[in-house]
């Protein structure tokens, strides 16, 4: 490559930062803030489970309701916004094409966010369903699909429009995110609320939903991430390129067919419960193409990873993800599913999933383009380090105790002769466990926000600064 | 992969795929489920003059269903038995047969749960709690299972001093051997209409019929 097209190719890249700048910043506090209320409500649950008296007085903190606000905090605050920002400025800069519909977005974004503290507030008062993800009313859902038609429409604009052709596996995941989201939300939305569907086909499509919702949405986002920041940090290509559409196709064809693992003995057709079984199983294709993708490329460079921050939050997801199909097929066989089915084993999975594969992505992420919005460096390097070590111990902990306390729950309620109450006490410790490590995790999420807050101030600082001493320094 | 139509397309059918299969299938297979009569005659066809199961919630208990979800009592219960030999349902004595997709059509948002942080409820109404013991364990479930890590609900009650006679609904806590939650000397503990209804719900929940595709199961 020529000096030119490098120079070229960076001023298109700022010009790509501030075109973002506006909606990206939104997206971003929006995560941050969700982030954080999410986080109070889980641990507020959390505590519940052990101390049952905990907030009891009050109708808005009973434990039905603030676990409903944890979830879906975390779903459509913290995971989507996090999407938006990091999902369409990595379309953005494959694509080498600025963001003409910046206006949009930021609209988008605003009803977005208004539509779900709305919904959030609907929980908290009782008006909610019973089903997980799904809790809001469905007016909240229907504003907040029209706020998305705004964001997915621009992300579509990006992409058409892109000035570089070639399709890198970021793009093509990323890209098939923003598409397969309106997909199932909207035919989810339509089904549940606006049908008369009944039974337990609403306990499919519900599945479905909350299944491709992990799935097809953050999977797909997370994967972008991984695939972009760790090759571009390392300064290493891709091991073995040629199998990343392999694995591309095979998670899209495969994945959205495993709801059935999660229906499995229960009052839906058994060739669902099997079909569920078999994409399980199939997942490990994909798991194991990310594998030798992604985390062989880093396991050379361990070192530089040890050393850079944003590098390591990235490695940490990766290697989640990976560990993640590992257990997902180990668990989805017939006798653990007798045992583990409807027992915190099931949540543990679900964290190592949402949490230690694609927020630590996302988070990994955001260290990366946040400063690229504002053009100034993070000023703390040690709450990046705090909330690395905060995060990586605390869901280490949550997963395993959550893991552990699910196995000795499912395995004594396989037995008769143990009564319901003597499980609830055998189980108390490791839930104390996993309250601890809720609060380390809360810490580690407000010394993000913190730090997010300073590099804001920093950069509204510089912008009242005399010209010639903006010496911005940010990493390329 | 430069084709954009055909990239988006085949992005697009992948989830139409399972849509299809999943969704659509379930629906076609079984989404016109009507109630049943517990045996069928000859033709297969449902015997009019005998009772249709699943019996639709009357009453309190139809608002019952509702305190139900809007407490989110989902997230800690199910209400779906397992076939025997899957966990100890049956030896636990939470259903006489395996729940079926017909047990659920009457249901307006489905209740199945996927947590058992709490007890299976699909046949709580055929087990031996009475009413009473409803209100206490939802007035704090300490005073009937101690341990319990179920928060209580004692917002869905009324603390009132006596007026003259006592009412004909407050609670009966002689089961309260401790003595730390019976309301002091003059004052009584009373459901609201929410509370009555959740118990009503409680009570109205039990799978206890057989239907053509699912017999009881025999207990050895």
């Amino acid at each position: 490559m020529s000096k030119d097209t490098l120079i070229s190719e960076e001023s298109i890249q700022s010009k790509i930062d501030r075109s973002m700048q506006s909606a990206g910043l939104l997206f971003s506090a929006s995560a941050i803030v969700w982030l954080i209320i999410g986080s109070l409500f889980g641990l507020v649950s959390a505590i519940k489970l052990h101390i049952p008296s905990f907030l009891s007085g009050f109708e808005w903190f009973t434990y039905g309701r603030t676990q409903s606000v944890f979830i879906c905090s975390m779903a459509y605050g913290w995971s989507c916004n996090a999407i938006f920002a990091v999902g369409l400025w990595i379309i953005a800069r494959l694509g080498l094409r600025e963001v003409r519909h910046g206006g949009l977005m930021f609209c988008g974004g605003l009803i977005w966010n208004l539509s779900l503290s709305f919904g959030i507030l609907c929980i908290l008062l009782g008006q909610m369903t019973s089903l997980d993800f799904l809790e809001m009313p469905g007016g909240v859902f229907l504003s907040m699909l029209f706020s998305y038609a705004l964001i997915g429409i621009s992300a579509f604009m990006i992409f058409k429009n892109r000035l570089n052709k070639e399709i890198y596996i970021s793009q093509l995941y990323a890209v098939a995110g923003f598409f397969w989201f309106p997909w199932f939300f909207s035919a989810a939305l339509f089904i549940i609320y606006f049908t008369d569907v009944r039974g337990t086909v609403q306990s499919v499509t519900h599945g479905w939903y909350a299944h491709n919702f992990f799935g097809m949405w953050l999977t797909p986002i997370g994967l972008a991430a991984a695939y972009y920041f760790i090759p571009k940090l390392l300064k290493r290509p891709i091991n073995k390129y040629y199998l990343a559409p392999l694995g591309f196709w095979s998670l899209a064809l495969f994945y959205s067919w495993g709801v059935g693992r999660l229906l499995i003995n229960g009052p839906v057709p058994v060739w669902i419960q099997a079909s569920g079984t078999i994409a399980t199983v199939l997942m490990f294709v994909p798991a194991l193409i990310t594998l030798i993708n992604v985390n062989w490329t880093v396991i050379p460079f361990f070192k530089q990873v040890l050393s850079n921050y944003k590098l390591r939050f990235a490695v940490f997801g990766a290697f989640s993800f990976t560990v993640f199909g590992i257990l997902g097929i180990f668990s989805s066989t017939p006798d653990s599913v007798a045992v583990n089915q409807f027992t915190y084993a099931r949540e543990s999975l679900s964290q190592l999933g949402n949490y230690a594969f694609f927020s630590m992505l996302m988070f990994g992420s955001l260290y990366f383009i946040l400063p690229k919005f504002v053009r100034t460096d993070w000023p703390s390097k040690f709450l990046i380090n705090f909330h690395f070590l905060s995060s990586s111990i605390g869901i280490t902990v949550v997963i395993i105790s959550l893991w552990l306390c699910g196995n000795i729950q499912g395995e004594l309620m396989s037995d008769p002769n143990v009564s319901f109450l003597t499980i609830t006490e055998v189980t108390q410790p490791y839930l104390v466990t996993r309250t601890f490590a809720l609060v380390l995790l809360l810490l580690g999420h407000l010394s993000f926000a913190f730090n997010f807050l300073k590099l804001l101030f920093v950069s509204i600082v510089a912008l009242f600064e005399p010209v010639d001493s903006k010496q911005l320094v940010v990493e390329a | 992969m430069k084709n954009l139509p055909f990239l988006i397309s085949g992005i697009f059918a992948t989830l139409l795929f399972s849509w299809m299969g999943v969704v659509l299938g379930t629906q076609i297979q079984y989404g016109d489920l009507e109630r049943s009569s517990s045996e069928l005659d000859e033709n297969g066809n449902i015997l009019s003059d005998e009772t249709l199961f699943p019996e639709p919630l009357v009453g309190l208990a139809q608002i019952g269903e509702e305190v139900y979800t809007e407490m989110g009592c989902s997230h800690c219960h199910t209400q779906q038995v397992r076939k025997k030999g899957m966990g100890s349902d049956f030896e636990r004595g939470w259903g006489k047969r395996q729940s079926v997709a017909r047990d659920y059509i009457l249901q307006s948002r489905v209740l199945l749960g996927s947590y058992r942080i709490g007890q299976d409820l699909a046949n709580v109404g055929d087990r031996d709690y009475d009413r009473n013991w409803h209100m206490l364990h939802f007035y704090n479930p300490q005073i009937t299972s101690p341990n319990s890590n179920m928060p209580p609900y004692s917002f869905l009650f009324d603390y009132k001093k006596i007026k003259g006679q006592k009412s004909l609904d407050a609670l009966d806590f002689s089961m309260d051997t401790s003595n730390l939650y019976k309301p002091e000397e003059g004052f009584e503990v009373v459901p609201t209409t929410r509370a009555k209804a959740l118990v009503e719900y409680m009570m109205s929940l039990n799978q206890d019929y057989e239907l053509p595709e699912m017999k009881f199961t025999a207990l050895e």
